[in-house]
């Protein structure tokens, strides 16, 4: 069990290599980046940081889909889910997660919902897929969804769709 | 870049698996019918750019990291809800 420091924007950080998941393809924009750790960023375990390990300055906030919007559909190739070892749907029951990139601006919080991220926890082994579903976008806003679930008005607020 | 003119119904091959066939032209939009293997995935290019972009706008700093961890209790509200609703 190796232990390791890193020295990321928030500070140093040690992490166990056991844990470090490995995407062969890298993300969008960031292909030579293969190495990422997922680290806890609050006590109520929503959001995550996708912790580069390439370079340590880089990070991205996760977060699980489901949580936000109730009617979540992953829709993406059975490809990709070969490639990181997700053979059946038995398989994805027990070692598939999968997980939104989300933006923070000054005004909005959006998520990412084209481009999920899906992880076998137990090859550690990860990918970004691209969603099937249309009217998935890259911008999705959390909170606009998380009042449309409260409000029982889930498919009122999924307005977005991709050109 | 090689380029081609096709009329509708004609295809281009690309090795012996990938065919694309121009479907429809009108005015300034064409129809293309792409076959391909199953392992070979075919998406709208713009797709790829938006993907790039929003993994370039997302990447974390510090005041997104704090900004972000004020709205989990909203999740936790949120989840207390959906549970209750549950049972």
């Amino acid at each position: 069990m190796a232990e390791k420091i890193l020295e990321t924007s928030q500070g140093k950080v040690k992490v166990n290599e056991e844990n470090k998941i490995v995407f062969p393809n890298g993300i969008y924009a960031f292909e030579d980046l293969k190495n990422f750790y997922i680290l806890q960023m609050d006590d109520e375990n929503v959001f995550q940081l996708l912790q580069s390990e390439d370079k340590q300055e880089i990070a991205f906030i996760i977060v699980n889909p489901y949580l936000f919007k109730k009617d979540y559909v992953l829709n993406i190739r059975e490809e990709d889910l070969k490639e990181i070892g997700i053979k059946d749907s038995q398989c994805a029951e027990k070692s598939l997660s999968v997980y939104a990139i989300v933006t923070v601006t000054e005004s909005s919080m959006t998520a990412n919902l084209l481009g999920p991220l899906v992880i076998n926890m137990d090859q550690k082994s990860g990918k970004q897929a691209l969603a099937l579903n249309e009217e998935y976008s890259t911008k999705h806003d959390i909170l606009e969804e998380l009042n449309a679930n409260e409000n029982n008005k889930m498919s009122e607020a999924i307005g977005v769709s991709v050109g | 870049m090689l380029v081609l003119a096709r009329k509708p119904n004609q295809s281009i091959m690309i090795g012996d698996e990938i065919e694309i066939k121009i479907i429809e032209v009108k005015g300034d939009q064409v129809k293309v019918g792409i076959s391909a293997p199953r392992l070979v995935s075919v998406h709208r290019k713009e797709v790829f750019e938006q993907i790039k972009s929003a993994n370039i706008e997302a990447t974390g700093s510090q005041d997104k990291i704090d900004k972000i961890k004020s709205f989990s209790s909203l999740f936790k509200k949120n989840k207390d809800l959906n549970e209750g609703g549950n049972k």
